[in-house]
């Protein structure tokens, strides 16, 4: 999938059995959406500010939501969330953190950062749909954005 | 003058015939005293002869009655009246004779009696002769009434010449009352006259002598009219007139007084306005009061003024006459017994007076409140009244002692009170002298010294305590002059380095000191003496066994009112123990530090294992879930039952180790968190559990008893983690029972102050307490998992959620009879 200029969701995962399950996951709550996957955090930066393997982008084409791991190769997922919080660009962007434990002390720096919401990758499959089902990912793709992008 | 002389020649004359008139009258009294003598004899005479005729008759009638007796009875005795009267009769008529001879008119009469006596005699005699010779015609001779015949005619003569006496007595009567009035009328007149004379000159007399008198005294009026200060001045205060008196109050000549205005001259200044003076002036004729002038030579004097309007006949005022004392003197003296007055009563000090037997004479207000007494309660009483009974000797010796002549006396003694109680007083007791300067009394100032009695005996007291402490205490106290110069060491001091008072004083226990710390010490000490701060300073001491010890030196400066440093006070304690411990403290300190460090650094490491735990030993059970969850869905319908199963147990497992994971990160991150301790209603976490259980119970049967349960103090998140684990496991090990009875309750602990026990009771399966150590241990089960799931954290949690709040937990149970587990928390205020 790598290369895609437009896509609806964009899944920021390192794990190739996470991204394997998160997709099911998907599909078991019926999101059909095309979904794009960067495997480490500068990936996932350069398709959304459209710079380096990216740079034939536009900026503009932003995806619907962002589905962000936080334990991320080269740059972190929390530096992932500020950076694109923090351009005018992309913070509209709604961002679910997608991480493993309640245990991470990044957590509350993810609110403070502006994540829109918050699934626990649970050991049972199940529950993980479920939590998945919760985050409300179907009224984020649903709803146009605030700037018509 | 003319008048003068005048006066004088009438009163001289009215002298001279007054002492005439008098003379006069003196001599026509004499003169009328000897007329009256002469006549009065005269008068006597006349009354004597009447007398005598009389008599001569009484003779006559004795001697017939005697002669006749003789006649008829012949007794001898009977003639004795005849020869008495026969011998009388010749001389009384020759006295009758001559006092009758002056008389021409009697003459005849006497004749006639003469010659009727011989007669009347003769016949007698006759008959008396006869008698002897023949009695019976003597007897007849007298009965014949010749003999009454002549008797009659006798009688007859002598009437008549007392006839005429009588006349003559009569007649000189009645010339003696004319005299006599004309006498008195004489002698009324004359003093009268006289006495008005004299009168008259006597008043001319002392008119004269007054005159002068009053001439003398107006010259010497003059004089001192002259010599007081007194002035005249018209009605707008023009000097008229000015006396030496006030040359020499004011100072201001004559010549430079006259003219001016008296109120300027003298910059006169009242209390009154002048204008008001002025018009009392006016209206009464006359104002007297205070003024305040001032003299020539600037000096302000005080002087009683009295101001007089001075009008001859004319009704408009003509001038003021005023008369100025200086009273200021006066004044002064009056404000200074004032003041004396005031001192007296307002003193706060008792003051009275006693007369020489110690009668209370007077009294001030100081006395009324030290002692009870208003002044009228005690004023003429005796002074034994204020003084106990054992005292009374003290007080007469104390008197005694003031009245011989030994001035003033003062002791320190005790007073009684109105009310009984006894008041610790001084006494200064002086004797009293009138103007002459003799004892009269003496007076009293008393003072209470209640208060510093007490403070004396508290002083005493307390330097006693300071003995004491310093002799007590460990401590080795001294103190030193203002200077810095040591003046006192305690005892200790002196045992504690084996030295002499002598050897220490003044800067000789620098000597003690060790010599590497001395300069410091020299160096402090020299800066607290010059700054005044508190002295402070570690150093070495030589001791008493030639060790030198670690002390602490302190000292701090007294000081007076005024700031000014008064002494230093200083202590210097042993703490070479203390120095010891400091230092074994430091190296256990230097330790534990190295501890913390290599602690922080173990937490950190559990932190990024934790991280590590629940990131990626997660991730491979998830996958190992996700897979065969998913292997399951899709191809379910192609595996054997055998192979459904074995991927169902590979999912629990995964599973199981999940939990197993999650638990116990979260019983490590317990010792990291935050207590937020709050008031929990223990009843209200109850219920939320069990709505929150509500729906993992609803195949259950179970009866809940929660009794009354107090509000804790505790960090609410953790507490409910307590609570939802006991419950929980309440819960799952009644599971067995048809109805499960799981009762909450509370009672007070009798061991933790303000704590109390809450307890969670089940009728479960319960346990063995021989394994009840095992209980709170992390991991350790007493079930097995097939009979009862878990992962054996739950308790471990719930204990070290207690412990870090404080409290206590311990758990009570049998196999198959239920559980109970109890902990401690601290009771909300």
């Amino acid at each position: 999938m790598t290369g895609l200029a437009y896509a609806d969701i964009l899944l920021v995962e390192d794990s190739p059995d996470d991204i394997e399950l998160t997709l099911r996951a998907l599909k078991k709550n019926n999101v059909t959406n095309r979904v794009v996957v960067v495997q480490d955090g500068a990936e996932a930066l350069e398709y959304l500010f459209a710079t380096g393997r990216y740079s034939h982008r536009s900026v503009a084409n932003l995806p619907k939501v962002i589905l962000l791991d936080l334990k991320l190769p080269l740059v972190s997922g929390i530096e992932v969330l500020r950076r694109c919080k923090s351009d005018e660009r992309t913070r509209r962007v709604p961002v679910v953190v997608l991480t493993s434990s309640r245990e991470e002390p990044d957590i509350t720096a993810c609110y403070d950062l502006g994540v829109n919401s918050y699934i626990v990758k649970p050991v049972d499959f199940q529950q993980f749909i479920e939590a998945v089902r919760q985050a409300g990912l179907y009224w984020l793709l649903l709803n146009e954005p605030p700037n018509g992008a | 003058m003319s008048r003068l002389v005048t006066e004088r020649r009438l009163t001289l004359l009215g002298l001279g015939v007054g002492l005439l008139v008098l003379f006069a009258l003196s001599w026509y009294a004499f003169y009328q005293q000897n007329l009256q003598v002469s006549e009065r004899s005269r008068f006597r005479t006349t009354r004597d002869t009447i007398e005598r005729l009389h008599q001569f008759y009484t003779y006559i009638r004795d001697a017939e009655a005697g002669q006749r007796g003789y006649l008829l009875t012949h007794d001898g005795e009977y003639l004795a009246p005849y020869h008495v009267a026969t011998e009388k009769l010749p001389a009384l008529l020759k006295t009758i004779e001559s006092a009758l001879a002056p008389d021409p008119l009697q003459k005849e009469h006497l004749g006639t009696l003469r010659s009727l006596t011989d007669e009347k005699l003769q016949d007698l005699r006759d008959a008396l002769d006869l008698a002897k010779t023949d009695p019976v015609r003597a007897i007849g001779l007298v009965q014949s009434d010749r003999g009454i015949r002549l008797m009659d005619r006798l009688q007859d003569e002598l009437q008549a010449l007392r006839e005429r006496e009588y006349e003559r007595l009569r007649a000189a009567d009645l010339r003696e009352r004319d005299a006599a009035a004309h006498a008195y009328g004489t002698f009324l007149g004359g003093t009268v006259f006289a006495l008005l004379l004299l009168t008259g000159a006597t008043l001319l007399v002392l008119r004269d002598s007054r005159a002068k008198e009053q001439a003398e005294r107006m010259a010497i009026q003059a004089r001192l009219v002259n010599l007081a200060p007194l002035m005249t001045r018209t009605m707008d205060g023009r000097i008229l007139s000015w006396g030496q008196g006030c040359v020499r109050l004011y100072g201001w000549k004559e010549s430079e007084a006259v003219g001016r205005v008296a109120g300027e001259l003298l910059r006169t200044r009242s209390a009154v306005p002048l204008e008001e003076i002025h018009a009392a002036l006016v209206k009464d004729g006359q104002w007297a009061g205070e003024l305040t002038q001032t003299r020539h030579d600037g000096k302000e004097i005080t002087v009683a003024a009295v101001w007089t309007l001075f009008k001859e006949g004319a009704r408009r005022p003509e001038a003021v006459v005023e008369v100025n004392t200086d009273i200021t003197g006066l004044r002064e003296a009056q404000e200074a017994q004032a003041r004396l007055a005031a001192i007296v009563s307002g003193s706060r000090d008792a003051m009275l007076s006693k007369s020489l037997d110690g009668t209370i004479l007077t009294w001030n207000h100081g006395a009324e409140e030290l002692f009870g007494y208003t002044s009228d309660e005690v004023e003429g009483q005796s002074v034994d009244l204020l003084v106990p009974e054992e005292f009374r000797e003290e007080e007469r010796q104390l008197r005694a002692a003031v009245l011989a002549g030994r001035g003033m006396a003062q002791i320190e003694t005790v007073r009684l009170h109105k009310s009984g109680h006894r008041i610790d007083v001084s006494i200064s007791m002086s004797s009293i002298t009138d103007g002459a300067g003799s004892i009269i009394g003496t007076s009293q100032i008393i003072r209470d010294i209640t208060d510093r009695k007490q403070a004396q005996l508290a002083l005493a007291e307390s330097e006693n305590r300071f003995r004491t402490l310093t002799t007590a205490i460990p401590q080795l106290v001294w103190s030193c002059t203002p200077d810095g110069s040591c003046d006192y060491l305690s005892t200790q001091w002196l045992t504690y380095t084996g030295t002499t008072l002598q050897e220490n004083l003044g800067y000789g226990w620098l000597s003690l000191v060790h010599p590497d710390d001395a300069p410091s010490v020299i160096e402090a000490w020299r800066e607290a003496v010059a700054t005044g701060n508190l002295f402070s300073v570690e150093y070495r001491l030589r001791a008493a066994d030639g060790n030198f010890r670690w002390q602490l030196a302190r000292a701090a400066p007294q000081r007076d009112q005024s700031g000014a440093v008064i002494k230093w006070f200083g202590t210097t304690t042993d703490i070479s123990s203390q120095k010891a411990t400091e230092a074994a403290l430091e190296r256990i300190n230097s330790l534990l530090e190295a501890r913390g460090v290599a602690l922080a650094e173990a937490n950190k490491e559990l932190e990024s294992f934790s991280y590590s735990v629940s990131h990626d030993l997660r991730a491979p059970l998830r996958s190992m879930t996700g897979f065969a969850q998913a292997l399951l869905e899709d191809y379910g319908g192609t595996l054997a039952p055998e192979a459904v199963r074995y991927l169902t147990i590979i999912s629990k497992s995964a599973q199981q180790m999940g939990r197993l994971i999650d638990d116990l990160l979260s019983f490590s991150r317990l010792s990291r968190q935050r207590l937020d301790k709050q008031p929990l209603p223990i009843r209200d976490l109850v219920q939320e559990i069990r709505d929150e259980l509500h729906h993992d119970v609803a195949d259950r049967k179970i009866e809940w008893i929660l009794s009354d349960l107090p509000t804790c103090l505790g960090d609410r998140t953790t507490i409910k983690l307590v609570l939802a684990n006991l419950l929980g496991n309440a819960i799952k090990y009644s599971r067995p029972r048809d109805v499960a009875r799981i009762e909450v309750g509370s009672e007070p602990d009798d061991r933790q102050r303000g704590f109390c026990r809450l307890f969670v009771k089940d009728n479960g399966v319960g346990f063995d307490m021989r394994y009840a150590d095992k209980l709170f241990t992390v991991f350790q089960r007493l079930h097995r998992s097939d009979e009862f799931e878990g992962t054996g954290v739950g308790l471990a949690i719930v204990q070290r959620i207690v412990h870090r709040h404080g409290g206590r937990v311990w758990g009570e149970g049998r196999p198959n009879e239920g559980a109970t587990f109890w902990f401690t928390l601290e009771m909300a205020p």
